[in-house]
């Protein structure tokens, strides 16, 4: 049996060795770079302290996970991650299916043209500049505070502030996805057959109950799988730009489990522990995407799987 | 036109809908440039009028010096330079992996098309995670190279996409009749399949070429050596954690007569990284959202 499976695939192989040759350096490189990765894993299981390797390290069982338990840092970083989860799910995410909607009561044309380009402009700028522009324009003598200035106001050190970083932080992530994450609904409203408006029309409905009674409905399918996979980045926020944007003086807000992983994992070299904080937040956002396949399924009959 | 005079006052709340759509537009469209404006206002501007707030739209006591500040700056340059290189060889990298990947998977008669197919896609669901990739790239010596930011760089999602755009616009029949005339799969990849995906090769490329020349945090993680230093972590130096670089110390002084500070060489700084993108931005969104749209139909 055995031996007839492998002259099976060995033929296999030399009919279609181009193929295989093909396969062979990504299947490596992935190997490599995303499999080996996953042995780290192990590591939060071990007490490994960068000397030696990670098979010689000791077995420590959950000393971690208990570790974890009793770090009182755990629970503000996990209530931040929850919260900008939460917030972006709010925000974030209804504001392209809101813009798309906006878009597509504009008559076509070059000012509608224009407004979604710009609309996708701030995607392409890397999150370094985009952090580098909101700190010269919230500067304590940036435009912002000018202007609040001149009416009167107090000026606001806002990129220190710890009670103004969520509101930042989901004002800027708008700022750069909303045009680009339109576009998926953009074209879900133009594969709506326009008899359908007709028909609308003809039964003498406006133009807010054509929103409401033909295109939302016919964006309901995109809207369910976008919103299942927010959910699966939910736990993982922008960790990129967080840690571009605070500070210590915002960790109180700002601090979210990925970030801590870096900081306390990596920076701090705590290898181990950082690891066995990254699985948890894994598992947890393994958990959410789950429960939220399970919940979409239940309201809108859309789910992945 | 019946229906028109028949509805009467639907159509004024028409008309309001339109309306406010187009109010909505035109904020958003405010607020999407205005950041923008006031970076490139500052930029030319003389420091004592922007420190005073008399810059919102337009530059006041208009020069270049801050620019000159800029683009004088050895570490600016290098970034530049070498950001240029990476982004090159990771683009060119990934695309001819991609191609040699996704041709195999979109061939519905080989045998080994699945378990290939989810060998990559598990990859897409599950990671060690950010210490165990470090520690990887630490043990593999990459650190301090330029294989740390380009070699990584196969994505299984572009793969899958070039293989939909394979299987959906290229007839296998294609293969069939090119492997009876005696052609093998490399010539039927680079002669037939290469020309026939100019398409998605393009939006593929310029997806890559703007993923790399956005792309800092491997470059944080594992580039110590500053003369290695792609742009986006010169201009994060600059621009986030405040550190002027060393050239800026010693000229920002001299130059203040001539109307520059600090803040007016970051703004001139951002103007200068995101120059390249602004300038292929027409060429660059036709592509992109025809990527997207095909990204979108995942087979």
């Amino acid at each position: 049996m055995q031996s007839s499976y492998f002259r099976v695939l060995w033929k296999d192989v030399v009919k279609d060795k181009w193929l295989y040759l093909f396969l062979a350096p990504s299947i490596i490189l992935v190997f490599v770079f995303s499999y080996v990765p996953l042995y780290g894993i192990v590591l939060a299981f071990k007490n490994y302290n960068g000397l030696t390797s990670i098979m010689e390290s000791k077995w420590v069982g959950l000393k971690y996970f208990e570790l974890i338990l009793k770090d009182p840092l755990i629970p503000r970083a996990f209530m931040n991650t929850v919260k900008l989860g939460v917030f972006s799910l709010l925000f974030c995410f209804p504001a392209p299916i809101l813009l798309a909607l906006i878009f597509n009561e504009l008559k076509q044309g070059k000012f509608k043209k224009f407004a979604q380009s710009v609309s996708y402009l701030p995607y392409f700028i890397s999150t370094v500049i985009i952090v580098g522009m909101m700190k010269e324009i919230l500067a304590i003598d940036g435009v912002v505070n000018h202007f609040l200035r001149s009416i009167g106001l107090q000026a606001i050190n806002f990129m220190s502030d710890a009670s103004s970083f969520r509101t930042i932080y989901i004002s800027s992530e708008i700022w750069t996805g909303i045009g680009w994450g339109s576009i998926l609904y953009l074209a879900a409203i133009s594969s709506i057959p326009d008899e359908m408006y007709e028909a609308a029309t003809m039964d003498g409905a406006n133009r807010l109950q054509k929103i409401r009674h033909i295109t939302f409905p016919a964006l309901l399918p995109v809207i369910s799988i976008q919103f299942i996979l927010s959910v699966g980045l939910l736990l993982g926020a922008s960790f990129e730009k967080i840690i571009l944007m605070y500070s210590p003086a915002t960790y109180e807000t700002a601090d979210i489990l990925a970030t801590y992983v870096y900081r306390n994992g990596l920076q701090n070299a705590n290898y181990s522990y950082g690891v066995a904080v990254g699985l948890v937040n894994s598992v947890l956002s393994f958990l959410l995407v789950f429960f939220a396949n399970k919940v979409m399924r239940r309201l809108t009959g859309y789910s992945f799987w | 036109m019946d229906l028109k005079m028949r509805n009467y006052a639907e159509h004024r709340s028409d008309l309001v809908v339109r309306a406010v759509a187009l109010i909505a537009s035109l904020l958003m469209i405010f607020v999407m440039l205005y950041p923008f404006i006031y970076i490139v206002a500052v930029s030319f501007s003389k420091n004592e009028y922007v420190t005073m707030g008399m810059v919102t739209w337009l530059p006041k006591g208009f020069n270049l010096n801050a620019y000159r500040v800029a683009l004088s700056d050895p570490l600016i340059i290098r970034g530049y330079i070498n950001t240029i290189f990476y982004t090159s060889a990771g683009t060119v990298l990934s695309v001819g992996l991609t191609l040699l990947t996704a041709y195999p998977l979109a061939i519905k008669q080989f045998r080994g098309k699945k378990p290939f197919l989810i060998f990559l896609t598990f990859t897409m669901y599950f990671s060690g995670g950010l210490i165990p990739y470090y520690m990887l790239v630490q043990n593999l010596h990459m650190k301090d190279t330029l294989w740390a930011l380009i070699l990584p760089g196969v994505s299984v999602w572009y793969i899958i996409i070039c293989r939909t755009f394979f299987q959906a616009n290229i007839p296998i029949e294609l293969r069939e009749s090119a492997l009876m005339d005696g052609a093998n799969d490399l010539t039927i990849l680079t002669r037939i399949y290469t020309p026939l995906s100019k398409p998605i090769l393009a939006t593929l490329s310029l997806w890559l070429i703007v993923g790399h020349w956005n792309s800092w945090f491997n470059a944080m993680l594992f580039i110590e050596n500053q003369n290695l230093y792609p742009l986006q972590l010169v201009v994060r130096k600059v621009l986030i954690t405040f550190e002027p670089t060393s050239h800026m110390r010693s000229i920002i002084a001299a130059y203040k007569p001539a109307g520059v500070s600090e803040q007016t060489v970051r703004s001139a700084i951002i103007v200068v990284t995101i120059l390249p993108i602004v300038m292929i931005y027409p060429f660059l969104q036709k592509y992109f959202v025809k990527g997207i749209m095909i990204g979108a139909i995942k087979g």
